[in-house]
């Protein structure tokens, strides 16, 4: 076909135009269904067609670049954030709260049986209106008569119960531990009740509150606010308790007019769902189980002080590589520094958290944990302890583009042990040494912490 | 005055023109062979430029950013986009990358990792940053001495994994143990380590595990330098007086459960750099003429 070509013998083409500006100008597109020379140089795979500007046509070339091509939905390193610590955290002895009635319960739904097990019956006071007599926990009201069911004994026929006097002319509150509702809602208390009557004589309940340690009574809303008739069976009431404080108290006003004695039992204080407490106490044995997207104040999680990272995020379509590992290090009996280990374990968790960076701290959410336990080196003198690693890899898909703080936290599950050692007196660190307890043959270095987070994005090539 | 030859056309109108073109002032000007249009000059591309495609279907017009790349002869450019990192100030990047397995040189697996005897034991712990491989006395695993290099004036954070399986050679009639220490040294200066117990209970035997260590270096500055793992049979626990192997099997009877092969350790170095941005690695293997 050598033959079958035109020289088009001119200086200059156009195609569409009228006034080419070169030796070819195309006002519109074209199409390379083959090959393209510059200067007889159709490129070698991979090499890049640059300008050089108003050069002749052989600085107009085919070059290669040191940098690698991409595909449309392919994930790509961006960055990389490490660090590490040697601080960590130290979790000493446990030992759980005593209670005290002159906390508030904070915790909901609240019971009181009146039994010597509940620990808040010795919460319960008297407050004289009138007269001397003071309210007691008793079985039933004291009076013989009267088969199952009936207040002759303790609601649910065992036990014990409040019991008031038979006396005429006394009347005296008594007052119940003290309540932070504040976290509950719509808070209601329950209670049974009964009062008998004695020939013509009929003693009476009312029922109070106050918000104040010390500030004044009002009644809640019962229509009729007392109870004034004569209850030989055991009678539940319901009433919602009105303007609700962080020191709330009720009162259970018996006025006796020479009848039975007022009863009441089984009082309960809740709200629409029930309020928890967490045991913020980094060294509490906590074996709940967590989720993911927890919130860090859920547990008694204790953050390691130096691995936090300032992480940014562009794109949301992403894949956020984390991993985390440190020593750990623990010594479950306190006992001889030279006698041997035995067989037990401390089981612990360990898991990052995430924040936006100027969200405050307590909005860290866990975005990958692993428990892990460390086992006591049998044999070996307990003050050498017992030492072990843990590593934790995780990767999170999509997480919304925005600047953000990672940090790792743990907590202590549980501890178990053949030998000696308790709650009390084990100790276990994570990222650092056990401090003193003995000679060691460890220390912090040793022990020490890393975080890595790689941050891998979607390749997105945007715009026709 | 100028030959001006015009190929205007109308919407609906094509030229078909014979098999091979040239544009050229030139009478003598000759088409090379294999090729449909030759210009002996500048082309003017008012629109876009379709790379591939055929007589029924357009080809690709690319997207923004993407360049125009050669697939060689016979075969049309195409349009692709360059992996060129957004760089960020005072943000790592990873700048090399290298992981690779434990091999001996004679080529023998049994001569791969290390094995530790029961005696001649000292606990010399603890270890300080920066102790000294000959301090430590800890034995070096031959085939995972590796160099690297820290381009960077800049910040540097040096990322060394180290990964082994650790087996002792325990008979599962009694409890048995033993403590031993894994370093990774920087040009002989201890970099990270760590002190762990392998144990068995009374029902098991030739027990082994997965040992990973993770090293984290901020401190180096430009040069070059040479990674190690060693190793260090530290106490025998429980009166344990057989060998203990790290990245070995050393279990009696041999390949139970476990072989050399298994064992194998592997180490990857990962230096991320904060780009010098003044002076960093030129992309392009040639340099641009100054206009």
């Amino acid at each position: 076909m050598a033959l079958m070509y035109a020289i088009l013998s001119s200086a200059q083409v156009g195609i569409n135009t009228q006034t080419p500006q070169t030796t070819l100008d195309v006002n519109g597109s074209i199409q390379l269904r083959n090959e393209l020379q510059v200067d007889g140089n159709p490129g070698t795979a991979g090499q890049i067609y640059f300008s050089q500007g108003n050069n002749p046509a052989d600085l107009n070339d085919w070059k290669n670049v040191n940098v690698p091509f991409l595909e449309d939905g392919q994930y790509q390193l961006v960055n990389t954030y490490a660090v590490k610590d040697q601080v960590g955290i130290d979790f000493t002895g446990y030992t759980a709260p005593t209670f005290s009635c002159s906390n508030p319960i904070k915790e909901f739904p609240f019971t009181e049986t009146f039994e010597t097990s509940n620990q808040t019956h010795t919460c319960w006071t008297n407050q004289r209106v009138t007269g001397t007599s003071d309210w007691s926990q008793a079985a039933g009201d004291g009076y013989n008569s009267g088969g199952s069911g009936t207040v002759r004994y303790a609601h649910g026929g065992s036990g014990l119960n409040a019991r008031f006097v038979t006396t005429n002319n006394r009347t005296t509150k008594y007052i119940s531990p003290t309540f932070d509702l504040t976290n509950v809602s719509n808070p209601k208390l329950s209670f049974w009740y009964g009062q008998r009557a004695n020939g013509g004589n009929q003693n009476q309940l009312k029922i109070y509150y106050r918000t104040t340690t010390g500030g004044a009574w009002s009644q809640v809303g019962l229509t009729p606010n007392s109870f004034t008739e004569n209850i030989s069976n055991w009678t539940q009431v319901t009433v919602d308790l009105p303007n609700k404080s962080a020191t709330y108290q009720i009162a259970f006003e018996g006025i006796s007019s020479g009848g039975r004695a007022n009863v009441f039992d089984d009082v309960e204080v809740y709200g629409d769902s029930p309020v928890v407490v967490p045991i913020t106490d980094k060294n509490y044995y906590n074996s709940a189980l967590s989720t993911l997207n927890e919130l860090i104040t859920a547990k008694n999680w204790t953050i390691i002080p130096g691995l936090d990272l300032d992480i940014k995020i562009n794109d949301s379509h992403n894949k956020i590589s984390m991993i985390f590992q440190t020593g750990v290090e623990s010594r479950t009996n306190p006992g001889n520094n030279t006698s041997a280990q035995t067989e037990g374990n401390i089981r612990y968790m360990c898991g990052i958290f995430r924040k936006l960076k100027t969200a405050p701290d307590n909005s860290a959410i866990l975005v990958a944990l692993r428990g892990d336990q460390i086992n006591n080196a049998v044999g070996k003198e307990n003050q050498l302890k017992a030492q072990s690693i843990y590593t934790l890899t995780y990767t999170v898909q999509d997480v919304p583009a925005e600047e953000y703080t990672f940090s790792v936290a743990c907590r202590r599950l549980s501890l178990n042990l053949t030998g000696t050692g308790s709650e009390a007196t084990s100790l276990l660190s994570i990222g650092n040494a056990v401090n003193g307890s003995g000679t060691g043959k460890t220390n912090d270095f040793m022990l020490n912490s890393v975080l890595k987070v790689d941050v891998i994005e979607l390749v997105t090539v945007t715009g026709l | 005055m100028k030959n001006l030859f015009h190929l205007s056309f109308l919407i609906g109108t094509f030229i078909n023109l014979p098999a091979q073109v040239a544009i050229s002032s030139n009478p003598a000007y000759t088409v090379p062979a294999g090729v449909d249009l030759s210009v002996d000059g500048s082309i003017t591309v008012r629109d876009k430029i379709y790379a591939g495609g055929d007589g029924t279907t357009l080809g690709n017009p690319g997207k923004a950013g993407q360049v125009l790349v050669s697939q060689g002869p016979e075969l049309p450019p195409k349009w692709r986009t360059l992996n060129i990192p957004n760089i960020e100030e005072n943000a790592f990047y990873l700048i090399y990358n290298e992981p690779f397995t434990d091999y001996s040189a004679d080529g023998s697996e049994t001569n791969e990792g290390l094995s530790f005897a029961a005696t001649g034991l000292t606990d010399n712990a603890p270890y300080n940053y920066d102790a000294t491989l000959t301090n430590t006395g800890f034995t070096t695993i031959n085939g995972l001495t590796k160099s690297f290099t820290v381009n960077t004036t800049n910040a540097s954070q040096v990322y060394i994994t180290f990964e082994a399986v650790a087996q002792i050679n325990n008979t599962g009639t009694v409890w048995h143990g033993t403590d031993y220490a894994c370093g990774i040294f920087v040009d002989d200066k201890l970099k990270s380590v760590r002190r762990v117990t392998l144990q068995a209970p009374t029902d098991a035997g030739g027990v082994f595990m997965t040992y990973t260590q993770i090293a984290l270096v901020g401190d180096l500055g430009q040069g070059t330098y040479t990674a190690k793992v060693g190793c260090k049979r530290l106490l025998n626990l429980s009166g344990y007086n057989s060998n203990l192997g790290i990245a070995r099997q050393v279990y009696t009877p041999v390949n139970t459960n476990l072989n050399n092969f298994m064992a194998k350790s592997s180490l990857k170095i990962e230096v991320y750099e904060i780009p010098n941005m003044d002076n960093g690695t030129n992309v392009l293997d040639f340099v641009p003429p100054t206009p």
